[in-house]
């Protein structure tokens, strides 16, 4: 019973260090699986077919916005780096589960930011709801990869990528 | 996969170099010293790799590691290795492969590099480093269609060093015209110059370069839409609701910046239809 207890104590400081799934391949931040039956899947990524997939906004606006709802949440954190969500769009235009989170610090060195503000920051990936469906030229709906990277400077969003 | 590939441009390589008669010695058989040894592999697997293989097949990696185990000093096998990293926005990954390649050929991959800071990353302070060592070792040169001095500007204009941007951009045009104004200069130069006197709230000279860019251009979306803003704060209302008109066309049309990697990063200041459209929405 002590040993289970110690272990529970030992998996819960490390997962309050890490994001919420860690595998071997990376971080995830709600699930590590990835079902759409619904939607074909040809590996496809938001750059092809002359970058359809990118986001239709802006990378000023889509900051604007992060800007305002990270107000919203009234927190301060102080790091530099960049943090970036891999994710799928589905052939519905929807975003899936199965985010992947990457962080660096300035140099572009593996880093860990305030779980927090990557928690907010994902919050705020789940309300961008302008993502386009992508087609083939026949007109078939698939689904495809695509990210968003937040780069920070003094624990601010000051930059959108792509 | 790795290691069959290896002993295959192994062998291959023992038929085309002197150099490399040990073929299943693997990298102790190949003179990496040689430059001719280095560009051969460049031009024998790279270059053939770029032509034929999507960088996300699994085999663009296969074939760069190949290349790195048998010469661990071929900067571009560095490079290349980094591309889908950098374009999905896996920094940890890519970067230290960058940082290679410049180590190893610093000539050819720091402007590279800087142009990767400035238009992928955003990382404007550091592309400007990177910019003003590559002018020194390939002075006056070019990346990716523009001048040196280009992304500079576009650089400074992004952190607001507004008067070191300006002489940025005039030494771009500079280079492309040698001084002779009869000369073209490439659209985005006269674009982006626009766009620094538009934040620079000097609007004559703004409009006379959008003006300019679009005499070049005409469909050009992002000229056309910072054009009807240099209007508005004109209070020129009709010219700014035709360019605003002008730009959403554009857009509709599927016209852009046109610029190489505008499929995988937006450019500074580039704005999208969205933009225009909540433009047009604002009451006048």
């Amino acid at each position: 019973m002590k040993i289970l207890f110690i272990n529970c104590l030992l998996l819960f400081a490390y997962h309050s260090y890490s994001q919420n799934f860690v595998q071997p391949d990376g971080e995830y931040m709600d699930t590590t699986t990835n079902v759409n039956a619904t939607c074909k899947e040809y590996n496809a990524y938001y750059y092809q077919g002359h970058g359809r997939g990118k986001y239709p906004e802006a990378s000023t606006t889509i900051l604007k916005e992060a800007k305002s709802f990270l107000k919203s949440k009234n927190n301060s954190y102080s790091d530099n780096g960049y943090i970036t969500f891999q994710f799928m769009i589905d052939c519905d235009g929807k975003k899936m589960n199965k985010t992947k989170v990457l962080q660096t610090d300035e140099k572009y060195n593996n880093y860990h930011f305030d779980r927090r503000f990557v928690e907010e920051l994902y919050t705020f990936l789940n309300t961008m709801n302008k993502w386009k469906i992508f087609k083939t030229n026949s007109g078939e709906s698939l689904s495809y990869h695509a990210f968003i990277t937040f780069k920070i400077k003094n624990g601010k969003a000051v930059n959108i990528i792509p | 996969m790795v290691k069959p590939l290896i002993l295959f441009l192994s062998l291959l390589l023992s038929g085309f170099f002197s150099s490399c008669q040990q073929p299943l010695q693997k990298t102790s058989a190949c003179d990496c010293s040689n430059p001719r040894v280095r560009d051969s592999l460049v031009e024998k697997y790279l270059d053939n790799l770029v032509e034929k293989v999507w960088y996300n097949n699994p085999q663009w990696q296969t074939v760069c590691d190949s290349v790195i185990a048998i010469c661990p000093n071929v900067a571009a096998a560095y490079q290349l290795k980094a591309i889908p990293f950098i374009k999905y926005g896996d920094y940890a990954t890519a970067f230290p492969l960058e940082n290679k390649a410049v180590e190893l050929d610093p000539k050819q991959f720091t402007s590279y590099r800087g142009f990767l800071k400035c238009i992928f990353t955003k990382d404007y302070e550091g592309s400007i480093i990177d910019f003003e060592n590559a002018e020194k070792l390939v002075p006056n040169g070019y990346e990716m269609d523009h001048t040196f001095f280009f992304y500079e500007g576009l650089c400074n204009l992004e952190l607001t060093h507004f008067e070191e941007a300006e002489e940025n951009f005039k030494k771009d045009i500079y280079i492309q015209t040698g001084g002779d104004s009869t000369k073209t200069v490439h659209y985005n130069s006269l674009f982006y110059l626009g766009v620094l006197y538009y934040e620079m709230k000097n609007y004559s000279l703004a409009k006379e370069y959008l003006l300019k860019c679009l005499a070049i251009y005409e469909q050009h979306p992002d000229a056309n839409y910072y054009l009807a803003m240099v209007y508005k704060k004109m209070k020129n209302f009709n010219l700014e609701k035709k360019y605003l008109a002008f730009a959403k066309k554009a857009f509709e049309d599927k016209y852009d910046l046109v610029e190489d990697n505008i499929v995988y990063a937006n450019y500074p200041h580039q704005v999208t239809l969205y933009e225009v459209e909540l433009a047009m929405k604002e009451p006048k």
